[in-house]
């Protein structure tokens, strides 16, 4: 009992932040003290998840393993950076962070168990909580006396995915008297040709898909990210991505590799809509936060599209372009968080021009940021690129690969548009003054990058083994 | 050796570094440029006596164990086409930096554009192996089209977006070339071993096409040179302008290590076609240089018509002519970027005194004589070793294919007689001085510099490493 609460604290800490910040009395000037204590309250849970990082949190429902502690470690490194960029923001626009760092945590807490889950019960239950701190996070975002159509939306597909998650939990609960993923794994082992468990693990997967902001279900998060403040545009493209791919690997390798061969060509599909439908969309908007997003789509795309056979290369290619993706992502969003005017932080294309001229570092870290998306050397986004690209060369796959690098030049168009505003044009208006923790941001940032392009081997071997664990 | 080779490499990226950190409207990132370039240009000078003393073989360098177990090592070395090569981008950037205008020195964002370029250009003349020949080869896109965007007056998004595109393809089209080749090999390769590789007829073509089409679109060969032309149109800023026209340097230096690596028997079928193409391209741009009625596009015209010179060499005669071509382009390089930065001095010299742009350099003796200098060598007279070695690879490209001669010679005749043509307008005629008219001439010490160069040219007419002790 106590040996198993030990192995919990670091969710149980994690659990009480929650409790303060969502339901505890506030006084407005508190500000400050808010973000102290999710900063010392995080800093605690991570000190314990280290310190236990190969036991299970919830014993009989989850494992600790290598594979979950490096997205744990990437859930928690998300989870700081938001909390150390989002208190400029709510200080500069005086509201108040106490909703914001409450779903933080109740993201870090199930995004950690949905990471460590071996079981569908808790894996559904961290899946539905995740989708409604996100969704409490866009209504906040929203103006307080509209919904947006697309926080709406979001709340629908929400109920939707908890329908299909319960469903397919208490059908198979039915079926086979347990949820554990290896009484499951069984389960769909003798019934692979059936319809039924067609059907049941496609009730499993959409979820994850849908969150994952993956097309055909990405016009919900592409266009909820185009709306949100700054902070939650930041939270959705940095932390629930990251647990809900550790927790989608799980699935899929702990779970339905029998039932697998049945989605390849699904999953091809879904990755190449997504490449596709992420590159034009990208091209489409004017507003800076939805060309990320759908931007995020393409990438989360390619990497959908490397993961699908689930073997160790294949993973270790797919979270080596996704780490690629979250250091260059959280560049940009940093820099998002640098540029203001008048107390405003800045929605489209337009209000950005000339940033370059008044705000030179800031603007040229951004462009290195998006040259790295895109792929181009000596920037890191490369190896994350060339991982992925020379996987599907192994395979043979030269007309995805070909697909791949067309819809790259049309991607390319997007971020050139951003540069072409950033950097060549005549500035019109005047940016705020840039708080230096911005700067700091940015620097180790850019120090992280250049270590990890001149000694690769540290992500791109090292961290392989701890990756490979999940298939054991 | 290995030391000064990576010195080599090092010594931009801290040129950067320094200059990121210059103080902001001070001209203390221009002085970190020039320190940086003329150092790099020292290290060189130091490396090259042991590369000629080796002779034609490709000496090795410096590798850098990257990722040792995913057998990726990247490999550095030289040889004297390399060397020669990167002494005359050196050059050509200390012209342009030297060309440029007291308010363009001052900008931050050209000068860490150039050493970045500079440094993309040290590692891709000197990569002897396919992965770090394929990240010099891309890296130089985001200095390309900053430079270009910021300064090259391409405010439209088409033309900005075509330019990237040309840049962006080409990088992705040797990134497949090398993917291919990493499926086969099982990891990286050096370059002279890329023939070697056994893989199936389909896989060598795929990264024959690779190849070509990568380093085609660095070169202003139909139906490409109108896009090369759309954007070098708007460039005013010298060293911009000299940047650009290096871009095709890199074209065809991949020409020359991969042409008689990659190319299949089944590919062989194009060769007439890329010659026909090749020497078409040249008597139109000779044409449309001679139809201008500005000096700049005439030498974006000269520029076109030489590059494409030595990709027919290349194409045609294979590597034999190696050596040649490596002095050739070494003046030619040098001769291009003070024309340019000649052109320009003399263009903004008349928008400030306001009188006509016919007859300007009668107002500037010294500009004058630099420039007349160097218009004879560009038409090939015999005053540089860019007339020997011109000879010898035109006369060789004459005994391969004749017709295709005749057309080389002719383009080359035309766009000749085109700028001494407008070396014939831009000098002195008395009848044009207007004593009320005071343009400002070049300094002394830019003259002293230009006489510099014009001393090395000569030099190099009768021993073309005449510099190499």
């Amino acid at each position: 009992m106590i040996e198993g609460l030990v192995y919990f604290s670091p969710l149980l800490i994690a659990i009480i932040a929650v409790l303060i910040l969502m339901f505890g009395e506030h006084e407005e000037d508190e500000q400050y003290r808010c973000f102290r204590f999710s900063r010392v309250m995080m800093l605690i849970s991570f000190a314990l998840a280290v310190i236990f990082y190969n036991k299970p949190p919830i014993t009989g429902l989850s494992d600790g393993s290598s594979f979950a502690l490096v997205f744990e470690l990437l859930l928690y490194a998300g989870g700081f950076v938001l909390l150390y960029l989002s208190r400029r923001w709510f200080a500069a626009m005086h509201r108040l962070a106490y909703v914001f760092c409450g779903c933080l945590f109740m993201s870090l807490l199930f995004g950690y168990l949905l990471i460590s889950s071996y079981n569908l019960a808790l894996t559904a239950v961290s899946i539905i909580m995740i989708c409604i701190s996100n969704y409490i996070l866009l209504k906040d975002s929203d103006n307080q006396r509209e919904i947006s159509f697309g926080t709406r939306l979001y709340l629908l597909l929400t109920f939707v995915c908890m329908f299909m998650l319960v469903g397919a939990s208490v059908l198979l609960y039915h079926r086979c008297g347990a949820l554990d993923y290896e009484v499951l794994r069984l389960y769909f082992e003798l019934n692979k040709d059936s319809a039924e468990t067609f059907v049941l693990a496609t009730m499993m997967i959409l979820p994850f898909l849908f969150l994952l902001g993956l097309a055909p279900l990405h016009f919900c998060v592409a266009e909820s990210l185009g709306k949100a403040t700054l902070p939650v545009f930041a939270y959705l493209m940095l932390m629930p991505i990251t647990a809900v791919w550790g927790g989608f690997i799980q699935l899929n390798v702990s779970m339905l590799t029998p039932v697998l061969p049945l989605f390849r060509l699904f999953y091809i599909a879904i990755a190449l809509a997504s490449v596709g439908i992420g590159a034009v969309g990208a091209c489409s908007g004017q507003n800076i936060r939805k060309i990320f997003g759908y931007a995020s789509v393409y990438h989360f795309g390619i990497a959908f599209l490397t993961l699908r056979r689930f073997t160790p290369n294949a993973i270790n290619a797919s979270c080596v372009y996704l780490f690629a993706y979250l250091l260059a992502m959280f560049g940009i969003c940093a820099c998002l968080f640098g540029l203001k005017k008048k107390g405003e932080y800045l929605f489209m294309l337009s209000e950005f021009e000339g940033a370059a001229q008044k705000r030179p570092y800031i603007s040229v870290m951004m462009v290195i940021f998006m040259f790295s998306l895109l792929g181009l050397p000596p920037f890191i986004g490369f190896l994350g690129l060339f991982s992925a690209l020379n996987y599907l060369a192994l395979h043979h796959h030269y007309y995805q690969l070909l697909y791949l690098l067309t819809t790259m030049l049309v991607l390319g168009y997007a971020y050139l548009q951003i540069i072409k505003v950033l950097c060549f044009e005549e500035r019109k208006t005047s940016f705020d003054r840039v708080d230096r923790g911005i700067y700091t941001a940015i620097l180790l940032n850019a120090v992280l990058m250049a270590i990890l392009i001149l000694q690769p081997h540290y992500w791109l071997e090292d961290v392989k083994p701890l990756l490979e664990t999940v298939l054991q | 050796m290995v030391d000064l080779m990576s010195i080599l490499l090092i010594i931009p990226l801290l040129g950067c570094m320094f200059a990121l950190f210059a103080r902001k409207n001070d001209v203390n990132a221009f002085y970190v440029t020039i320190f940086t370039i003329v150092s790099d240009m020292a290290v060189l000078l130091c490396l090259l006596p042991n590369v000629v003393r080796i002779g034609g073989d490709a000496v090795n360098g410096w590798t850098y164990q990257w990722l040792m177990p995913m057998n990726v090592e990247l490999s550095f070395g030289a040889d004297v086409f390399s060397m020669l090569l990167l002494l005359g981008v050196y050059l050509a950037l200390l012209i342009g930096l030297v060309g440029l205008l007291p308010q363009q020195r001052k900008s931050k964002s050209l000068l860490l554009s150039t050493l970045y370029f500079a440094w993309c250009m040290t590692g891709f003349l000197t990569a002897r192996d396919m992965l770090s020949f394929y990240i010099f080869f891309a890296g130089m896109v985001p200095p390309l089209v900053m430079s270009v965007g910021n300064f090259g007056n391409v405010r439209k998004m088409s033309s900005l977006y075509v330019f990237f595109a040309l840049c962006f393809v080409g990088a992705l089209m040797l990134l497949t070339a090398t993917l291919v080749i990493y499926r086969f090999n099982h990891g990286n390769i050096g370059l002279l071993e890329i023939a070697l590789i056994r893989m199936p007829k389909y896989a060598a073509l795929v990264v024959w096409i690779g190849v070509c089409a990568a380093f085609l679109s660095r070169i202003p060969i139909w139906p490409l040179h109108h896009w090369f032309s759309l954007v070098c149109g708007g460039i005013k800023n010298p060293l911009v302008y000299i940047i650009f026209n290096l871009m095709p340097l890199t074209g065809i230096y991949g020409f020359m290590r991969f042409w008689q690596l990659t190319v299949p028997e089944s590919a062989e079928v194009f060769l007439p076609i890329m010659t026909t193409f090749g020497v078409l391209t040249m008597l139109f741009a000779a044409f449309i240089g001679i139809s201008h009625k500005d000096f700049l596009p005439k030498l974006f015209s000269y520029s076109a018509v030489y590059y494409l010179l030595f990709l027919l060499v290349i194409v045609l005669l294979d590597t034999k002519y190696a050596q040649n071509i490596a002095y050739s382009l070494f003046i030619f390089l040098i001769v291009n970027a003070t024309l340019t930065v000649s052109e320009l001095w003399s263009e903004n010299a008349c928008a400030e005194s306001k009188c006509d742009y016919r007859g300007i350099l009668a107002y500037m003796p010294k500009l004058s004589k630099v420039f007349a200098f160097f218009v004879l060598v560009a038409v090939g007279l015999p005053i540089s070793s860019m007339f020997w070695n011109n000879f010898v690879l035109i006369s060789a490209l004459f005994k391969e294919n004749f017709a295709a001669g005749i057309g080389v010679m002719t383009a080359i005749t035309l766009i000749g007689m085109g700028i001494m043509f407008e070396l014939f307008m831009m000098r002195s005629l008395p009848e044009n001085i207007d004593s009320e008219v005071w343009v400002e001439d070049i300094s002394d010490k830019q003259t002293a510099f230009f006489m510099a160069i014009v001393v090395l040219l000569f030099l190099s007419f009768f021993d073309p490493l005449w510099f190499v002790f």
